[in-house]
């Protein structure tokens, strides 16, 4: 036998597969459950199951210890501009995720990431242009009408890149990005409460 | 990358990816999930993924490769769907090709043996179809490092098939 030989012995080596025409059909179910219907459904593919709170809140100042009426301390904030012209907070900090318990060393690598953001450089642009069809498209959530505003929608577009940083930061040292979440809260241009579906 | 966009490039591709989960993990359902996983990540950073077609293919096979690190490990709750296909993937018996069977069980247990870089040059060029320079995009090395990890390769492999007659 040759090299010809080798690389043909190679082509056939490939375990099989399930080739049957269900499977395609199944395939096809799956990738349309998986398509984001809108911003709800964008939310809970960023959260992969966690359970992210995004909601308003009534701290009186942004600061690193800023209290949302959540009920935790927020471990980064910064502040924005709301539509009425007054500044408001918003708060995030790392959580585990329920369902999938994550180890300390990667809730450590996750704060870090987290602390090591500038909130206030961080780009958003890639992030707000994907959102942008979501955003036209808003229409009711958890039957409150939401009317998207520059600062609510911003605050979900940090939101959005905030958790891709902190979860690359945790993939990259070879742990789990979806056993962390990152949980956020906000008194800017309220109500935004989207509690994710499961 | 624009949603009907993605949504071609899913269309198109998304069988293959799951092929390649089901030529790796250990359990057949679990291709589902990852999958599932792989296609939630496009979905989430679909404003990272190339506009160009066959770019954005390479780009969820990256996806793939690293979805598969963590396969088997996921205990999410599934959509209905998902559990479905895992119904799909775990009812349906997967044969081995008809010809050569005990040459291509070395085959396979010889490319097992390789050191990872190169089992994954294998397999992928072998089993996806994947040209080198393809494969270097893929898991982000250069296409010098992938030709010489296939050159070294082959050699292990012709070598352990020796007792076939393979004399490379």
């Amino acid at each position: 036998m040759d090299d010809r030989m080798l690389t043909r012995l190679l082509d056939v080596s490939a375990p099989a597969t399930t080739d049957v025409d269900e499977v395609d059909t199944a395939v096809s179910a799956v990738a349309r459950a998986t398509r984001p219907r809108s911003t709800r459904r964008t939310l809970t593919a960023i959260a992969a199951g966690g359970a992210l709170v995004l909601a308003t809140g009534t701290a009186a100042a942004a600061g690193p210890q800023l209290l949302t009426h959540l009920g935790w301390f927020a471990e980064a904030s910064t502040t924005q501009v709301a539509s009425d012209g007054t500044q408001c907070a918003q708060g995030f900090r790392v959580a585990a995720t329920p369902e999938i318990p994550p180890s300390p060393e990667a809730l450590t690598i996750a704060r870090d990431a987290l602390l090591a953001t500038d909130l206030d450089s961080i780009d958003i642009s890639g992030v707000l242009e994907w959102l942008e069809p979501d955003v036209a498209a808003a229409e009711v959530v958890e039957g409150e009408p939401w009317s998207p505003t520059a600062a609510s929608v911003e605050g979900l577009a940090l939101y959005i890149a905030l958790s891709e940083r902190v979860r690359e930061a945790v993939a990259a040292e070879g742990f789990d990005p979806q056993s962390i979440q990152l949980d956020a809260a906000t008194e800017c241009d309220g109500p935004l409460t989207v509690p994710v579906a499961p | 990358m624009t949603p009907d966009a993605l949504e071609s490039l899913i269309r198109n591709s998304a069988r293959d990816v799951l092929r390649y989960f089901e030529r790796r993990v250990a359990q057949p359902a679990d291709a589902a999930d990852c999958l599932s996983e792989v296609l939630l990540v496009l979905w989430r950073d679909r404003s990272r993924v190339p506009d160009d077609p066959l770019e954005a293919r390479l780009w969820m096979f990256g996806i793939a490769r690293t979805t598969l690190a963590a396969a088997g490990r996921r205990s999410g709750r599934r959509s209905a769907e998902v559990e479905r296909l895992r119904a799909l993937l775990e009812a349906t018996p997967t044969d081995l090709p008809a010809d050569s069977e005990g040459l291509a069980i070395d085959l396979r247990e010889a490319i097992a043996g390789l050191p990872e870089a190169q089992r994954e040059v294998v397999q992928m060029h072998h089993w996806e179809g994947l040209p080198l320079v393809d494969i270097a995009a893929v898991v982000g090395t250069s296409p010098s490092t992938v030709r010489s990890r296939y050159a070294a390769a082959r050699a292990s492999l012709a070598q352990a098939l020796a007792p076939y007659g393979v004399d490379v």
